[in-house]
């Protein structure tokens, strides 16, 4: 069998082990809620965590479209880069589906000597880690322009119009 | 040594933090979930005890030499004051209903923002220093010593919870999480570990009348200014009153209003709206430049500050002379006034029940306080066909309604918005059932949690409002995220930028005054300078 076969045929262990391995980067109880808890609105984390996940998955398989790509690495960069993590903790989903993969399909590439495919899927693995890390570089940079437009947005008013009121005084 | 490599380094790095019991959690301030400490000359001027320099991060918070005694008697004392803390101390059954409910603790993936850990910390204290079995048994009876690495894990959690009560919806027992915090932060203040974003806007509150600091005459000149971009917007400008003896009615509302965008054109609208009906029907309102602040940060700091802070709306309506109160959009002062003005500060017998000038409609849920709310005053106008509206000037806008904690799951207040905006617009969808009414999610900022340090903070509690806003917004095209309340509205821009960028946000007095359709107007803009619907050519 070729190795996207296999991962193919792999796919729904592969995500779930993905998926657990990174909600276990929380503390057990939230783990276990972001996993676990159903529902799109209560468990907006675990949900676009799920979602997303899946979607990468695909789209790695399928086109590898790079805007498509970009919105679901973004999906789940964003939530982690509010989080407290540090950078390589919040991006940390990509190895980890590296890591998925090959305990689910490793046996395989050895087995039936697929290995340049594997280097293959790694070199994609590869872009889709400069992706998220750029994902959440720019979310970074977001939280920082909107915290210094929060200030001048409170009291812009209140500024341009004492500087307006200065001549006619 | 030789260097590892990288993947052996990765390898190493654990990313699963160590399962404990919650007791022995290391503390860990993070940056960006916690607020400034207060200067002290905010707390000395409003007679907060124990005023100093202090940092959160530091080790040594610099806490009085008695702080052990002050705080457990204040506990003490609290506990036999109020009934509500006495009761939610010893009832929790611990069965975790509240566990998943709150938006800090959904969107941080931090157990200790479960509600029933938030109230663990204070309660463990109780049952540790104050009942038999938690004496005896430690921390087998859930009880602890308190000592400052709990007194800080109560200050850290007590100021990431938010005062919004969703926990409480789904306790069975009702046990009120809000309450337990606003004590425990009463308990901190006494040991003066306030924030700066609270005590600031409470000192300024106190000496001058909002939280800004805005003397009164800044105060009237940037309703003047509002008044030129009405001018600019709909070709007539509003003549607003201040301080005006005799006047039937005194207007208040939060001053983020009068200042800060976007809620700067909710009051806009308010102008629009009391210019039109004073033109159509002789409405006599007028404005106060020393009640000039709706908001109560009192309210987050203890019982008495805000009963004090509160207490300047009914003297100025007394020193005026008027015959009710309107409130604006907000939403903490509603609940202040809704569930504690009239036991602290009324009821004012100067004042007359409520009466509608235009409509009739007496009010008489509010035949005590003597004051209503601006959104169920307009609700009744429409209902009387008293405005002359113009819907479609807000077609260009798909409108979803974001339930304030404050007027929505602490006064019931439902139906009235929604009314208002269906009678303003032409397209309003509201969000999915679990996210709105009394299952609303916070914005993430109430309780004085909107300073700029702690934006993640804020960005994580607003998770799941953003998320059910992001909902309506890929199914209905909704790009318009209406509210009552000033706090939201700041919050809630900065969100939607993060979250759901197509989606602005509004006050609903803003629509309110973009549809009316005002005698002798000249309108080629909404309130916003933006084109109306039809006019964008010309
Ligand atoms: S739902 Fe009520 S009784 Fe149950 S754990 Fe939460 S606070 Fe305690
Ligand atoms: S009151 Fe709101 S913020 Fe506080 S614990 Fe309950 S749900 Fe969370």
């Amino acid at each position: 069998m070729s190795l996207d076969a296999s991962i193919k045929q792999n796919k729904g262990q592969i995500l779930n082990l993905w998926l657990k391995k990174f909600t276990d980067t929380y503390p057990e109880q939230s783990a276990q809620f972001f996993q676990n808890s159903p529902g799109q609105f209560n468990n907006p984390v675990g949900y676009t965590f799920r979602v997303n996940m899946e979607k990468i998955f695909d789209e790695l398989f399928q086109d590898n479209d790079p805007d498509n790509m970009r919105k679901y690495v973004d999906g789940i960069t964003r939530i982690r880069a509010v989080q407290g993590f540090s950078p390589s903790e919040a991006v940390s989903f990509v190895p980890m589906l590296r890591e998925s993969l090959w305990e689910v399909c490793g046996q395989e590439v050895s087995r039936e000597g697929l290995l340049a495919n594997w280097l293959e899927l790694t070199q994609k693995l590869e872009k889709l880690a400069h992706l998220a890390f750029d994902t959440y570089m720019s979310c970074r940079e977001q939280l920082w322009k909107q915290r210094a437009e929060m200030f001048h947005n409170r009291t812009r008013k209140l500024l341009e119009r004492a500087i307006a009121k200065k001549p006619a005084e | 040594m030789a260097t590892p490599k990288p993947d052996i380094l990765y390898r190493n790095i654990s990313h699963k933090p160590p399962a404990q019991d919650w007791m022995d959690l290391p503390l860990e301030i993070k940056p960006g979930r916690y607020c400034y400490s207060v200067d002290p000359s905010a707390l000395e001027a409003v007679g907060m005890p124990n005023a100093r320099v202090w940092n959160p991060l530091d080790e040594d918070w610099k806490l009085p030499e008695n702080w052990r005694k002050t705080f457990l008697d204040g506990m003490k004392d609290r506990l036999e004051r109020f009934r509500s803390f006495k009761v939610f101390m010893d009832i929790c059954v611990r069965c975790g209903a509240c566990a998943d409910k709150c938006h800090y603790f959904i969107g941080s993936g931090d157990p200790m923002n479960m509600p029933v850990l938030r109230a663990e910390l204070l309660r463990s204290v109780y049952r540790g220093e104050m009942t038999k079995a938690g004496q005896i048994l430690g921390r087998f009876a859930g009880g602890r010593e308190l000592n400052e690495h709990v007194l800080k894990q109560i200050w850290y959690y007590y100021y990431q919870c938010t005062e919004c009560r969703r926990c409480s919806v789904f306790c069975p027992y009702g046990i009120d999480q809000a309450e337990i915090t606003i004590i425990g932060r009463e308990l901190l203040n006494l040991l003066g570990l306030q924030t700066e974003w609270i005590g600031k806007p409470v000192a300024n509150c106190n000496r001058l009348g909002n939280h800004l600091g805005l003397p009164p005459h800044t105060f009237k000149d940037n309703i003047d200014f509002l008044c030129d971009d009405i001018e600019e917007a709909i070709g007539i400008r509003p003549q607003p009153t201040f301080n005006k003896k005799g006047a039937e009615i005194l207007f208040i509302t939060p001053s983020g209003d009068v200042f800060a965008e976007p809620g700067i054109f909710t009051c806009m609208g308010y102008l629009v709206l009391f210019h039109y009906l004073q033109e159509e029907y002789g409405f006599d309102i007028t404005w106060s430049t020393y009640a000039s602040e709706g908001g109560n940060f009192g309210f987050f700091t203890s019982h008495e500050m805000m009963k004090k802070l509160n207490a300047k709306m009914y003297h100025e309506a007394e020193r005026l002379g008027v015959k009710w109160i309107l409130g604006g959009e907000c939403g903490h002062m509603w609940r202040v006034l809704h569930q504690y003005m009239d036991t602290m500060n009324g009821p004012p017998s100067f004042l007359e029940v409520p009466v509608s000038p235009i409509t009739g409609t007496r009010f008489e849920h509010a035949a005590s306080t003597k004051m209503i709310h601006i959104v169920e005053f307009v609700a009744d106008l429409m209902k009387h066909k008293k405005l002359n509206l113009d819907k479609s000037r807000n077609d260009h806008l798909k409108v979803t309604f974001h339930d304030s904690c404050n007027p929505s799951r602490g006064m019931g207040f439902l139906e009235e918005p929604r009314d208002v905006i269906n009678k303003v617009c032409n397209n309003f969808f509201d969000m999915p059932e679990g996210t709105i009414r009394e299952q609303t999610f916070c914005c993430g900022a109430g309780s004085g949690l909107n300073p700029g340090e702690n934006e993640e903070l804020r960005m994580m509690g607003g998770l799941p409002r953003a998320n059910a806003v992001r909902f309506v917004r890929e199914e209905k095209g909704v790009n318009m995220l209406a509210n009552i309340c000033a706090i939201d509205r700041a919050t809630l821009s900065a969100s939607m930028d993060y979250w759901v960028p197509e989606v602005s946000v509004c006050g609903i007095h803003e629509m309110v005054a973009n549809a009316l359709i005002v005698p002798g107007e000249d309108r080629q803009t909404d309130l916003r300078g933006e084109p109306l619907p039809g006019k964008e050519d010309e």
